[in-house]
């Protein structure tokens, strides 16, 4: 897979990746709320079950349920946090697609920049999350 | 995913928001069914939990009926333990008592026994009295009947008697004196009270020397030999229980004298009363 740049003899224009870092953006912040709604909820259970006033066998079970939940908050907010590391990775690359080209850089390095780019991409893709 | 072909920047973008759409979708439909799995969950568990309270609290009311009526058997159990106490205390001081009375049973039976005993050794001894009475009212009706036959004497007649024999003469003396003194017929057999005919007879010849003294002049008597004749101052017994003194007046005619019933008296010898024997005295050996 190859990354088609707009090409100009004379100064080649960087890649736009603005669509891209738009939906990881918005996976991102989808992911970080869903994980800050589920940790609040994990955390509304251990109240719950920390002020309740009669300690029962469902508070024991209400917390081991509240724990599960808060670690799938983490999962969340780690999924979030990648897709925010994707965004500055692609946004590094561009700085540096941009520098070489305004350098004149030799086409050896822009074509090992496409390739990187690209196999980015290639494993963003292929992961699927 | 076009491989092998250059792909335009294009498409990239809308494989990756395809992607990423994909991406949030799933992961949502994960949390949600992470969340919903929970509270599904606790809401069973919270169920099951009221379900299994709610048989605890039945077993738990149903353990404190136990419990309850545990405690009331203990508690009638411990009375019905007191009450078994009590009788079997009460059990033990009644066969102690029942042991007492056997006891007191077993005394009192002997005591019956010897009472019996002594009941037929007093009517043994009625009957000895019976029989003395019939013997002494049998003498008593001789007596009535021998008064007819009395035969008077006096200290002439003794004086007689001495000049045949000294020793007849000190025993008639000595008789005719104690019928001075009234003399009464009685059964003990002592001076102060009085004699019956065979005692008497004893006494006057203990008071002669012809029998020892110290001893009941009745039984005294018994020494005396028998003899088939009477001789002067021997003494006849007769079948009425009397022992008398064979005598002779001063005129020569015998008679008989000694303690009877009526007091002592002096009777014919051949007053109504059949001889039973004779004992030897030998006051008057001389005779023959």
């Amino acid at each position: 897979m190859m990354v088609q740049a707009p090409a100009s003899p004379a100064h080649p224009q960087a890649p736009d990746f603005a669509p891209i870092v738009r939906a990881w953006r918005k996976t991102g912040i989808c992911y970080v709320c869903l994980g800050l709604a589920i940790l609040l909820f994990g955390c509304a259970l251990l109240l719950f079950t920390m002020y309740e006033a009669k300690p029962s066998e469902f508070s024991q079970i209400t917390k081991i349920a509240a724990g599960l939940v808060t670690i799938t908050s983490l999962q969340l907010f780690n999924l979030g946090r990648k897709r925010f590391e994707r965004i500055g990775i692609v946004e590094t690359l561009r700085l540096r697609w941009i520098s070489l080209a305004s350098s004149d850089g030799s086409e050896r390095q822009i074509a090992e920049l496409n390739r990187m780019v690209t196999k980015m991409l290639r494993d963003n893709l292929a992961r699927g999350l | 995913m076009q491989t092998g072909v250059e792909l335009s920047l294009q498409d990239i973008e809308q494989q990756v928001a395809r992607a990423e759409r994909r991406n949030r979708l799933i992961t949502v439909a994960i949390a949600a069914a992470v969340v919903g799995g929970a509270a599904l969950f606790l809401q069973f568990t919270y169920h099951k939990l009221e379900s299994l309270n709610g048989q605890l609290q039945n077993v738990t009311g149903q353990l404190e009926k136990a419990n309850t009526d545990l405690n009331a058997s203990q508690q009638r159990l411990e009375s019905v333990n007191t009450a078994r106490s009590d009788a079997e205390d009460q059990l033990k001081k009644l066969q102690a008592e029942a042991a007492n009375q056997a006891g007191q049973i077993a005394q009192l039976s002997a005591q019956l026994a010897g009472q019996r005993q002594q009941a037929e050794s007093l009517k043994q001894d009625l009957q000895n009295a019976n029989s003395k009475l019939d013997e002494l009212k049998g003498q008593i009706k001789s007596a009535t009947d021998f008064t007819r036959y009395g035969h008077q004497i006096d200290f002439a007649d003794a004086k007689n008697l001495y000049n045949t024999s000294s020793p007849l003469g000190e025993l008639l003396s000595k008789i005719l004196e104690l019928q001075r003194r009234n003399l009464v017929f009685d059964f003990a057999n002592r001076i102060e009270a009085g004699f019956t005919s065979p005692g008497f007879a004893g006494y006057v010849l203990q008071q002669l020397g012809k029998l020892p003294a110290g001893m009941a002049p009745d039984r005294a008597l018994q020494r005396l030999p028998a003899a088939n004749e009477p001789q002067l101052g021997d003494i006849i017994q007769y079948e009425t229980g009397f022992a008398l003194f064979y005598l002779k007046d001063r005129r020569g005619a015998p008679f008989v004298i000694g303690m009877t019933p009526l007091g002592i008296a002096s009777l014919n010898l051949d007053f109504k009363a059949r001889r039973t024997g004779v004992l030897r005295t030998n006051i008057y050996p001389d005779q023959h």
